[in-house]
């Protein structure tokens, strides 16, 4: 059964007024899919992520938005009604592996304790399941791990030991919060690959946030844009990598260091930076920073709109043969 | 100015209402001499026909002693006022010194590192365990077993600043020696040293205006402590002399009184100093939550 | 782990064999031992006598090495003022201050870390402001004004309560206690409230503190995720890690009990050792400062001690690095 998300709303509660972090962001997950979210910091990517458990806190507010999980609707503004979602219906992994446990008890403790707050088991056939997650996710002689502190623990192991702990009560859909930006290249490898094997055997649904388009290629089946708050285009991954229609998720692709190449910064290929919260340009957010922006694109914003199988917010889509008009500096061919 | 303002905002209205009452405090003990309705430290002034009046209000009470008398007849109001001068005095001057200590330790044990840097940051973590009131005491003793009566009374303040000082300028050093390190990483030191002038006085000019935020903070925070270890010490009668009463020996000359029901020569001089050391703390606090932004982040 | 505490236990040794130079220092240096026994008008040839039979004729290190010895047997000098051997008047006001702080630490203990966990959890709520106002007027409030408005109040208003003294004492062996009698029991309060306020409003503001940190972490945040129960992630997640820099805060804070029982003894004239140096350091009573001074120092070290062995108890990283794997 997938998993949908329907027209979340974000807002921070500044001097009497609302200011919108993330504005109508919707999409649909099938079991054993992986849609990636992506955008550039503050585009409102994790906000999204921690909305679906109902982690924030004042100043910043729900103010809109349904998550169905398992054929049941909750409403996301209700703070009570979202926290029985956590761990049960989503699974949580963190993005720093280091400063996500507790340092102070042994990781087998903190599987039991997790386990046992969703599933009615007792100490030691919680200790078995423990043992047999941590052996799923690929953590060599659990046995011995199972005591051990996570000090004592590689950043690898860690980030395994996390998403045990996100699958103890095999939630239907799991977020991904940029798991794998605090870990080194081949580590990040191992733990890519582990999640690819994990989203086959397990069936969920992954949201998978990041700002690393090379993860995305590799784990994920849909990609979704965002900028300043909002989805601006959705597509099956061949083809957004292949064949970007927003203007922005161009700019990002340009954006791509490859291995080898000299520099290896991540900068985006167009002018300016993204605007503030409460800053927000009328019409098209990305307006500013567009080389093809209209009349139109300055006043009136451009709605996301289904095409085909994808999604594109854009008054004037790129088409496949288009070049792009910033290639001064920032494309690479 | 800018620093004012920068510090200013994004504080609380309380942390602003605090900051006025501190300066009502200074502007009332600086101007003890005008304001005061009687010269009090003329003892001349004293008569003993006005010795222990209540408050005005009460039916004994005076008109012209506000407040009360004590047991000399000296005007509460005017020996608080007068008190008050000298507990803000060591107090600032307390805290001055610990900066001027904690500054130097800091910048040169962030300079210098090395064994030097590890030596004055041990010394410091042992000076944390070790409170104001028994280094104080302990200096007192001294100064009284070493020198003459006479001379230990001028010295009885400087003592008092100088004990005070020591036990407040780790903070300070903490503080200056994070903002060298900082600053050393940093290209122009190395080409000071590159020029042969010496590095410390260039440093000087680059790490204070950065740390100068987290020393206000420490600085009004220690400001209370000061004042209350001041108060601490005269009440104990170490260290100031009674001829230059203090709130504190004010407190402890009227707690004589007390159990005969004469509460006014504790609790007026007792109430100035909690109100200044309250208000104080509410500003410190209020100083250092806008700084912090920690307390101002807005998503968990 | 042994090996570590071992460690401690040798820097501990190293710091009182420092103090014990400076009590030495103080002892011998601070007005001539020699006058303030024989009186001014002794001759030279009394004096010379005196000072071969005290050893002050030896090497300073054959002196100090002297003075510890008689030091770890007890035999700390004749106290100036009373004419007592110090020893025995140690050992009769040791139960009163032990008694008032160990109450004061016991109220600062039991109010302050429930108060600081209830202020950071209920961080909104208007109890939570009230708590947190008194606190900051609990700091700014000088020990002994708190103090004399208790005597003031409960004393010579209301007479309810002793405003000095321990009242009724009960001997076991050497030791004198209060906590057996009604009167010493009621003695005991006002000081014990006195003394205790300023730790307990630091305390509470510290553990509040640490608490929101710990709260606010990824760790706990992570913890949230999962849906562990509230209850679990406060004091189970939370809690754990913010009492380890509170427990080295809190023994600090002995310190500085310490340092106020002398402010709180000598408002309720509690016969305990915080009075005994007010008074030694007026009469400038030379072997009671420098034994006052040796006791503060072994306090500081056993206090730290305690600091380091609790981490190695709730600190697993501290754990591991110390004892090795």
């Amino acid at each position: 059964m997938s998993v949908a998300l329907d027209g979340l709303n974000v807002s921070l509660r500044r001097g009497g007024a609302d200011v919108p972090l993330v504005q109508d962001v919707s999409f649909r997950i099938e079991p054993g899919r992986v849609l990636g979210l992506v955008g550039e910091s503050g585009a409102g990517k994790s906000l999204t992520a921690l909305a679906l458990i109902g982690l924030v806190s004042p100043p910043v507010r729900i103010t809109g938005g349904r998550l169905s999980v398992r054929g049941r609707a909750v409403t996301l503004e209700d703070a009570r009604a979202v926290r029985p979602l956590r761990g049960k219906a989503v699974g949580f992994v963190p993005q720093d592996p280091f400063t996500s446990l507790d340092p102070l008890f042994p990781v087998g403790d903190q599987l039991v304790e997790t386990l046992r707050a969703h599933l009615p088991l007792d100490r030691a056939a919680a200790r078995d399941r423990a043992l047999r997650l941590l052996a799923d996710v690929g953590l060599p002689s659990p046995a011995e791990r199972f005591e051990h502190y996570p000090h004592q623990l590689s950043g690898g192991m860690r980030q395994r030991v996390a998403i045990a702990l996100a699958l103890c009560a095999e939630p239907p859909l799991v977020v991904a919060d940029e798991c794998t930006t605090a870990l080194d290249v081949s580590t990040q490898a191992q733990i890519v690959a582990l999640l690819a094997r994990l989203v086959e055997e397990h069936g969920v649904s992954v949201l998978l946030i990041t700002h690393d388009l090379g993860v995305v290629a590799e784990l994920a089946t849909e990609v979704a844009i965002m900028y300043a708050g909002r989805i601006v285009e959705r597509a099956p991954v061949e083809s957004l990598l292949r064949a970007p229609r927003h203007p922005y998720t161009r700019a990002l692709l340009e954006a791509v260091p490859r291995i080898g190449a000299e520099g290896g910064g991540a900068f985006l290929a167009i002018p300016g930076t993204m605007p503030r919260p409460g800053e927000l340009p009328p019409g098209c957010a990305f307006h500013p920073r567009c080389p093809w922006a209209s009349e139109r694109c300055r006043t009136e914003r451009p709605p996301l709109e289904q095409r085909g199988d994808s999604e594109l917010a854009c008054w004037h889509p790129l088409e496949p043969g288009d070049v792009s008009q910033t290639s001064s500096g920032g494309s690479r061919a | 100015m800018r620093l004012v303002r920068g510090l200013l905002e994004g504080t609380r209205r309380g942390t602003r209402v605090a900051l006025l009452v501190v300066a009502a405090y200074v502007v009332l003990a600086a101007g003890a001499r005008w304001v005061a309705p009687q010269p009090v430290q003329d003892l001349r002034s004293l008569d003993l026909m006005n010795s222990s009046l209540p408050p005005a209000w009460d039916a004994d009470g005076r008109r012209e002693f506000l407040l009360g008398t004590d047991e000399q007849g000296r005007d509460v109001l005017s020996g608080a006022l007068f008190g008050l001068r000298l507990s803000m005095g060591v107090g600032f001057a307390a805290v001055a010194l610990a900066m001027l200590i904690g500054l130097a330790a800091g910048l040169l044990s962030g300079y210098r590192g090395g064994w030097l840097d590890a030596f004055l940051m041990r010394i410091a973590d042992a000076q944390l365990t070790f409170p104001a009131i028994l280094v104080a005491m302990l200096l007192d003793g001294v100064a009284r077993s070493v020198l003459p009566r006479s001379v230990h009374e001028t010295l009885g303040i400087p003592v008092v600043i100088g004990a005070i000082a020591l036990a407040q300028w780790v903070p300070f050093a903490r503080a200056a020696r994070v903002g060298t390190l900082v600053e050393r990483e940093k290209g122009y030191v190395q080409a000071a040293q590159v020029m042969a002038r010496p590095g410390w006085s260039i440093l000087l000019g680059h790490v204070l205006p950065n740390v100068l935020g987290p020393i206000v903070v420490i600085a009004t925070i220690g400001l209370g402590n000061a004042i209350l270890t001041e108060a601490t010490l005269s009440f104990l009668g170490v260290g100031i002399p009674p001829t230059s009463p203090s709130l504190g020996t004010l407190v402890r000359n009227g707690s004589a009184y007390l159990p005969s029901g004469a509460w006014w020569m504790v609790v007026f001089p007792g109430l100035a100093l909690a109100g200044l050391v309250l208000a104080v703390n509410v500003a410190g606090d209020g100083l250092r939550d806008g700084l912090d932004p920690k307390q101002r982040s807005a998503v968990s | 782990m042994i090996a570590g505490v071992l460690t401690r236990l040798l820097q501990g040794l190293g710091v009182m064999l420092v103090v014990g130079l400076l009590a030495f220092a103080v002892s011998t240096k601070l007005g001539d031992p020699v006058n303030n026994m024989l009186g001014q008008n002794a001759t030279i040839e009394e004096r010379e006598a005196m000072r071969r039979e005290l050893g002050l004729d030896q090497p300073f290190a054959v002196q100090y090495g002297r003075y510890l010895g008689r030091v770890v047997r007890g035999q700390l000098g004749v106290s100036y003022r009373l004419g007592v051997p110090v020893g025995e008047l140690l050992v009769e006001r040791l139960p009163a201050s032990v008694e008032l702080s160990g109450m004061a630490m016991l109220l600062t203990l039991v109010l302050g870390v429930p108060l600081g966990i209830y202020t950071a959890i209920r961080r909104g709520s208007l109890l939570s402001k009230i708590i947190l106002g008194a606190s900051l007027a609990g700091l700014s409030v000088p020990t002994f004004l708190t103090g004399l408005l208790l005597i003031f109040l409960f004393a010579v208003q209301l007479q309810w309560l002793p405003s000095s003294g321990r009242g009724e004492v009960v001997s076991i062996g050497p030791w004198t206690t209060g906590l057996l009698t009604a009167s010493g029991l009621r003695s005991l309060l006002l000081p014990a409230i006195t003394l205790a306020l300023f730790s307990l409003a630091l305390l509470l503001r510290l553990v509040r503190g640490e608490l929101l940190d710990v709260l606010h972490s990824d760790h706990v945040r992570f913890a949230r995720a999962r849906g562990l129960p509230e209850r679990s992630i406060n004091f189970r997640h939370g809690l754990r890690n913010a009492l380890l820099p509170v427990v080295t805060v809190a023994a600090l804070q002995l310190g500085n009990l310490l340092a106020f029982s002398v402010v709180t003894e000598t408002v309720f004239q509690w016969p305990g050792m915080g009075l005994l140096f007010l008074q030694a350091v007026q009469f400038v009573d030379v072997p009671v400062i420098s034994s006052y001074l040796l006791l503060a120092a072994v306090a500081f070290v056993l206090i730290n001690l305690v600091v380091d062995v609790s981490y190695l108890v709730l600190d697993p990283r501290v754990r591991s690095t110390v004892g090795g794997r």
